[in-house]
């Protein structure tokens, strides 16, 4: 019984450290069509969570250029009634696939309203960028 | 009787290396973060505020028709700060300026505080004598910025017992130096709330 209680106790120590990771892909990049336009959605999308996965749905993907940069935006719908926050980043991949690395680039806050279409925008960081990924998780 | 005395003395011990393991007692912790993380460990004015602002104004201005197939000269004035607590707008207007070179879209002239020393290199390099006269800098050649791009960060702090909440708004203008026109502007908004424990902790 000592040495149950022990390793029961153990055990909660290490579920307690180490938290559970839900990954979920949803696609992975693809080149894009040249002068933009609307595309597969669940190419460009990388949700990592599975509570989101069944919460968020991606409506929307449009993208064009401006100025010789490639602009994006992409629509999420809050599929639930909640009100709940989660972050998105995008990353932007030259034509052959190479990541073009800007300034600062990091996590965007986010709060959506239940039900509610948020628009996530993002212009490439140089004329080089020609794919883009966008990465969406669950706020910490 | 000594089965129970045993069987309390194991819960106690467990009960206590739970604790000590859930509080992570046994002294600091050193790592690397991520620079690109949502930080929200206080309700002042952190690195995602810097980074959110910086990225909404240069995709703003990057998708300007000004910056066009051009590329406009532009003079940047320091932002300026408004609110009751210290920022530091030359971070916000280094990152910005910064993220718009690199797009090949905009030059920049040499900030204020570096004109002083560009001034003395140039008078170097044509009284010391030490300069050979083939490549030595001429006065007069300096470029005249087309545009000049200034703004102003401003909040508002309101509190109600144990509710803290921080309205930031960050506006920047961009004017046309020799007609005086502002030909963009642009603001972002962020708000952050803090409640406070009923505990205190």
């Amino acid at each position: 019984m000592v040495k149950k209680l022990l390793l029961f106790t153990v055990w909660c120590l290490f579920i307690s450290a180490c938290a559970p990771v839900t990954s979920s892909n949803v696609g992975s990049g693809q080149a894009l069509p040249q002068g933009g336009g609307n595309y597969a959605f669940s190419n460009f999308v990388l949700i990592n969570n599975k509570a989101l996965l069944r919460d968020l749905q991606i409506t929307d993907i449009k993208s064009k250029m401006v100025n010789n940069l490639m602009q994006v935006q992409v629509q999420v719908l809050n599929k639930t009634s909640r009100t709940f926050p989660f972050e998105y980043s995008f990353t932007w991949f030259d034509a052959s696939g190479f990541q073009v690395v800007g300034v600062g680039e990091h996590w965007t806050p986010v709060i959506i309203n239940g039900n509610e279409v948020k628009s996530l925008n993002g212009v490439a960081p140089t004329g080089e960028a020609t794919q883009f990924k966008v990465q969406i998780r669950k706020a910490k | 009787m000594i089965r129970k005395r045993r069987f309390f003395l194991a819960f106690a011990l467990s009960a206590l290396l739970a604790v000590s393991g859930l509080a992570g007692c046994g002294g600091t912790t050193v790592r690397y973060g991520d620079p690109g993380e949502v930080e929200t460990l206080t309700l002042e004015f952190g690195s995602t505020d810097l980074q959110t602002i910086a990225e909404k104004m240069v995709q703003s201005l990057l998708v300007s028709p000004l910056f066009g197939d051009r590329r406009p000269v532009v003079y940047v004035s320091q932002v300026k700060n408004k609110t009751a607590e210290h920022i530091d707008t030359k971070s916000i207007t280094d990152t910005i300026s910064t993220a718009l070179l690199k797009s090949g879209k905009v030059r920049f002239t040499a900030a204020s505080e570096i004109n002083k020393e560009l001034l003395e290199q140039l008078e170097y390099q044509e009284n010391a004598g030490l300069v050979d006269p083939k490549t030595q800098k001429q006065f007069g050649k300096q470029i005249g910025a087309d545009y000049m791009l200034y703004g102003e960060i401003t909040s508002i702090t309101k509190a109600a017992g144990r509710k803290k909440d921080v309205y930031y708004k960050i506006t920047l203008k961009l004017a046309d130096i020799e007609t005086g026109i502002i030909e963009w502007a642009d603001e972002k908004e962020i708000r952050k709330g803090a409640q406070k424990s009923l505990l205190g902790m």
